[in-house]
């Protein structure tokens, strides 16, 4: 008898202590998340995630979870190959400055990422939607962009997992800026035909750039992140290593190619001008991006 | 020639249609049942049919009724069927004014926005009324002082937007005549100035119609010209700087909604003005409509549409103006 | 009149066009050397001619940007210059400008659609659609303004022109929200911008000017006769539709070849014959060479200007004579006496 009632008070108190956890779970799992737009609390995991920027997209890769919705531009070949082996398949909601709110609704989803430089004007009409999260990701530099990924991971419950991949992530940049030890200066520019725009240490690849240790050839500090450059300036910047991503067939290059003055900028003599993928280089500012980038970087450095 | 009240009835048919229509097609197909019910009672769909596509359409209705009016009172004023706010610099004015506020405060409440575009509607209309004033410039001339003023807009709008590239996207967004992201928030500051001026441009029209007859013939009735004009022109300018304002420039509206209802109710105002607010109303919600609908999710902006429409109208309007 | 009176206006006229070419020759001067990466100075312009060293990058930075640079700004100068008192001479009406034919907007459009790879237009190369635009725009314009017909209405070409622009001008503004990526460069060239002249672009310059130069001088007598009117010219024996489409032509070649190489450079083509009517008198023979260096004139500098608003870095030429421009031409078209 008295090991019956024993038994009992041991299943109540079993009982009492896992309702008890149970709640501390459910509170626990009541996330407070502060953004660009304010604060934002998600009381369940997300499941369908709409996101509309393509660093989010690589975020998401990382911390394992594939989003429903990509704001890609009717285009799913911009989303660069690592992160699209990482994720299934999505749907379209449009253009990234002019995302289809109908067909963000209509997908249902439980979490929408939107880019502070771009939907601060339909933030309100997004948390009608779902809860939206507005952080960085026009103009974000390298390391702005793993504090959004770690904001990210943290509204997705995956911190654990996305800080240990972090963690192999500065090992793999630590061990290839010390592959490099170069001390040239590198240079990344985007090319049209009507101009060359060079991207500072501000930009994303500015950044990654720097963060390996290579040498900018930009003289002072400039404030913007993309800087449009015309001969003359190209002459005086005069980078070791030029890396162009080209968005048109014909672009000012095979112009200025056949000016007299083209055989004094020093790449042209050393022929260390290369063309790399303006989708990974200009568009994709993620992690994987920025280790596809830093790869590429050393494989060249080092020849 | 219609009679009247029918014409009347019908066009307001069509714009409920039309209303219709521009609720049940989107990037996500609704049926009928399902659309009243939402309407009524909210649900699933709640998001897309109240908080997205009714403001939209509401909007999209406003503003057309807005700049009709606008360019009709324009050409009554300007006594030439072939002038525009938009053509005359206004829209122009309004547009830099409200673009200068959106580069140098991006975090402005989209309340100001109409108050700003006032400013710059109304300075470029004063710029234009004085010269008319004082010269008494043929059309043709005042036609161009317009172009030079609009383009002088334009070019200090790329100048706003060349030192501030970040912006450029959001504010060509806003400067094309788009109602993409327009809800509810944007119709407060635009219904009251509709309420007050659309009738008050009734009030004006039996005037108009008497300085249609010429300014001698008109004082002899016993219209005070000078005042109308100001008024006319004034309530013309604050119409078209606050559809501007909300929607950036929707091209033409101003200029082919009068015509079109010209040519179904003759000259005379107190018939024009309801039926060209109407005609106004249903050329920009089907422009809105086309334009969300012919590639999905892709949206063009509104003033493409109608700019493309309504160019060649304009141009078989040419061909067949006789009063050059 | 006078011999005295004779001396006095014939030294007025020299007076200014002196001052002109003196203006025209300093910012021509002053734009080869200001403002560059590599500190140019007078010396190196001087060593430039008196001793020329191939192999010294200052003075191949002089010869193959900034030389070309200059030449191309005088000669678009020059030619937006005559195509404006073209204009103005066949509307009769000292406010319109070749704006006004949707050359300007017709080849922004084309640049625009081959931009986003529309495609027939992506294999051409890009002079040619601009080229193409241009005509396209200016064609479209005079035959629906009913520049073909026997009696030329201004406001009715006009308004044309008006429709045509505003069609085209829509239809950039919508690539340029669907092309975001490339709106920025679009925006750029959009507002005239002479950063990427070089040698090529100053022979393909050239030779057409030349032509179309030539064409424009042979109208200044017809378009002297056809100031009196229609009626009344064709009465003297002038041939009105022949005369008009010379001008047409020679307007619709100067402008299009400036806004392929350059984009659009507003109000040079407006305000160079009002300046020139000011300072010389109506004779087309005089305005029509004379608005070419007046347009050279306020090409040149304000290209010198556009380099100083940010240091360092290019601001499109056509944002300055657009700013410089407006004032003055309110102020002129307030000045005007009504018509």
């Amino acid at each position: 008898m008295v090991v019956i009632v024993c038994k009992r008070v041991g299943y109540f108190i079993a009982l009492i202590s896992m309702s008890f956890l149970a709640a501390f779970a459910a509170v626990a799992a009541e996330v407070v998340i502060k953004h660009d737009g304010g604060q934002t609390t998600l009381t369940t995991t997300p499941q369908r995630v709409v996101v509309l920027g393509y660093s989010f997209v690589d975020a998401l890769a990382v911390a394992g979870v594939s989003p429903i919705g990509i704001a890609d531009e009717g285009d799913k070949s911009r989303v660069i190959a690592r992160v699209r082996a990482k994720i299934g398949d999505w749907q379209s909601v449009g253009s990234r400055y002019q995302p289809s709110l109908e067909a963000i609704s209509s997908l249902k989803p439980d979490l929408i990422i939107a880019d502070t430089g771009r939907h601060q004007s339909i933030y309100q009409d997004l948390s009608r939607i779902a809860p939206t999260l507005l952080l960085k990701n026009r103009g974000v530099s390298y390391q702005e962009n793993i504090a959004v990924m770690r904001v990210i991971a943290r509204a997705l419950n995956k911190t654990e997992q996305v800080s240990a991949r972090l963690q192999r992530h500065h090992a793999l940049i630590k061990s290839l800026k010390a592959q490099i030890k170069s001390e040239a200066s590198v240079q990344f520019a985007i090319l049209t035909d009507k101009g060359m725009w060079l991207h500072s240490p501000k930009s994303y690849a500015g950044s990654v750039l720097k963060a390996l240790g290579l040498a900018s050839p930009i003289a002072g500090s400039p404030k913007q992140s993309y800087l449009q450059t015309s001969f003359e300036q190209l002459l005086k910047t005069n980078p070791d290593w030029l890396l162009v991503g080209k968005y048109s067939e014909v672009t000012v290059l095979d112009k200025w190619q056949t000016s007299p003055l083209w055989r004094m900028l020093s790449v042209a003599k050393t022929k260390q001008l290369v063309t790399v993928s303006p989708m990974l280089w200009s568009l994709a500012t993620g992690m994987l991006a920025a280790e596809q980038m830093a790869e590429e970087i050393t494989q060249l450095l080092k020849e | 020639m219609k009679p009247y009240p029918i014409l009347l009835s019908s066009l307001l048919a069509l714009l409920l249609l039309l209303s219709g229509v521009s609720l049940l097609f989107g990037a996500e197909q609704i049926s009928i049942d399902n659309l009243v019910a939402t309407l009524w009672q909210g649900g699933d769909l709640d998001f897309i049919v109240n908080q997205y596509r009714l403001p939209r359409l509401l909007i999209a209705v406003l503003v057309g009724i807005g700049l009709a009016v606008s360019g009709l009172l324009t050409q009554a004023v300007i006594r030439n069927p072939l002038a525009s706010p938009d053509l005359m610099g206004i829209s122009g004015g309004a547009g830099f004014a409200a673009c200068l506020l959106l580069l140098v405060w991006p975090q402005i409440g989209s309340v100001w926005l109409p108050l700003a575009a006032l400013v710059g509607g109304f300075s470029a209309a004063a710029i234009i009324w004085l010269l008319n004033r004082w010269h008494q410039p043929s059309p043709a001339r005042l036609a161009l002082v317009g172009i030079a003023i609009s383009a002088f807009f334009t070019s200090c709008i790329d100048f706003l937007l060349v030192l501030n590239p970040v912006e450029v996207n959001s504010a060509m967004v806003w400067l094309t005549g788009s109602l993409w992201g327009r809800n509810w928030d944007y119709i407060w500051p635009l219904l009251p100035w509709l309420l007050i001026l659309v009738p008050f441009s009734l009030y004006l029209a039996w005037s108009l119609d008497l300085l249609a007859l010429g300014d001698e013939s008109a004082n002899a009735l016993g219209v005070n010209t000078e005042r109308l004009q100001i008024s006319a022109l004034f309530t013309a300018v604050a119409l078209a700087s606050v559809s501007v304002a909300v929607c950036g420039t929707i091209a033409f509206v101003g200029l082919l909604a009068p015509h079109a209802a010209r040519l179904l109710v003759g000259f005379r105002h107190q018939l024009l003005v309801p039926v060209t607010a109407l005609i106004g109303a249903l050329l920009v919600l089907s422009a809105d409509t086309l334009a969300r609908n012919l590639a999905p999710p892709m949206e063009l902006p509104a003033g493409v549409l109608t700019a493309t429409l309504g160019a060649p109208y304009f141009i078989f309007l040419l061909s067949r103006y006789k009063g050059w | 009149m006078s011999t005295a009176t004779v001396r006095i206006i014939n030294s007025r006229y020299w007076a200014s066009g002196t001052v002109m070419a003196l203006l025209l020759m300093a910012a021509f001067v002053f734009s080869l050397i200001s403002q560059s990466q590599f500190g140019l100075s007078f010396d190196d312009l001087w060593l430039t001619l008196s001793a020329p060293d191939p192999a010294s990058l200052n003075q191949q930075v002089i010869l193959s940007l900034r030389l070309p640079r200059s030449l191309v700004a005088c000669l678009i100068g020059v030619n937006l210059g005559i195509a404006g008192a073209l204009m103005q001479g066949l509307t009769r009406n000292p406010l319109a400008s070749p704006t006004l034919f949707a050359i300007n907007s017709g080849a922004a459009c084309l640049m625009a659609l081959s931009s986003i790879g529309l495609g027939l237009f992506s294999d051409l190369p890009i002079e040619l659609i601009t080229f193409i635009g241009a005509f396209i725009g200016g064609s479209l314009v005079l035959w629906l303004g009913g520049g073909l017909s026997s009696q030329l209405n201004p406001l009715r070409l006009i308004l044309a022109g008006i429709a045509i622009n505003a069609l085209f001008s829509s239809f950039t503004r919508a690539v340029l929200i669907i092309a975001d990526d490339k709106a920025y460069s679009l925006l750029h060239w959009l507002s005239g911008s002479l950063s990427e002249i070089d040698w090529a672009s100053w022979s393909q310059l050239w030779p057409v000017s030349l032509v179309a130069m030539v064409l424009a001088l042979t109208t200044c007598r017809g378009l002297n006769l056809a100031s009196l009117g229609d009626q009344s010219a064709a009465s003297l024996g002038l041939n009105v539709l022949n005369l008009r489409l010379r001008v047409c032509c020679a307007i619709l070649v100067l402008t299009a070849i400036s806004v392929t190489l350059a984009g659009p450079i507003v109000f040079v083509g407006l305000i160079a014959p009002h300046i020139c009517r000011r300072l010389f008198n109506h004779n087309h023979f005089l305005v029509v060479p004379l608005s070419g260096l007046i347009g050279a004139c306020i090409v040149s500098v304000a290209d010198l200007l556009s380099r100083f608003v940010v240091p360092q870095a290019e601001t499109p030429v056509g944002i300055i004579t657009a700013l410089i421009g407006t004032p003055i031409f309110i102020y002129l078209a307030l000045k005007e006496p009504a018509s």
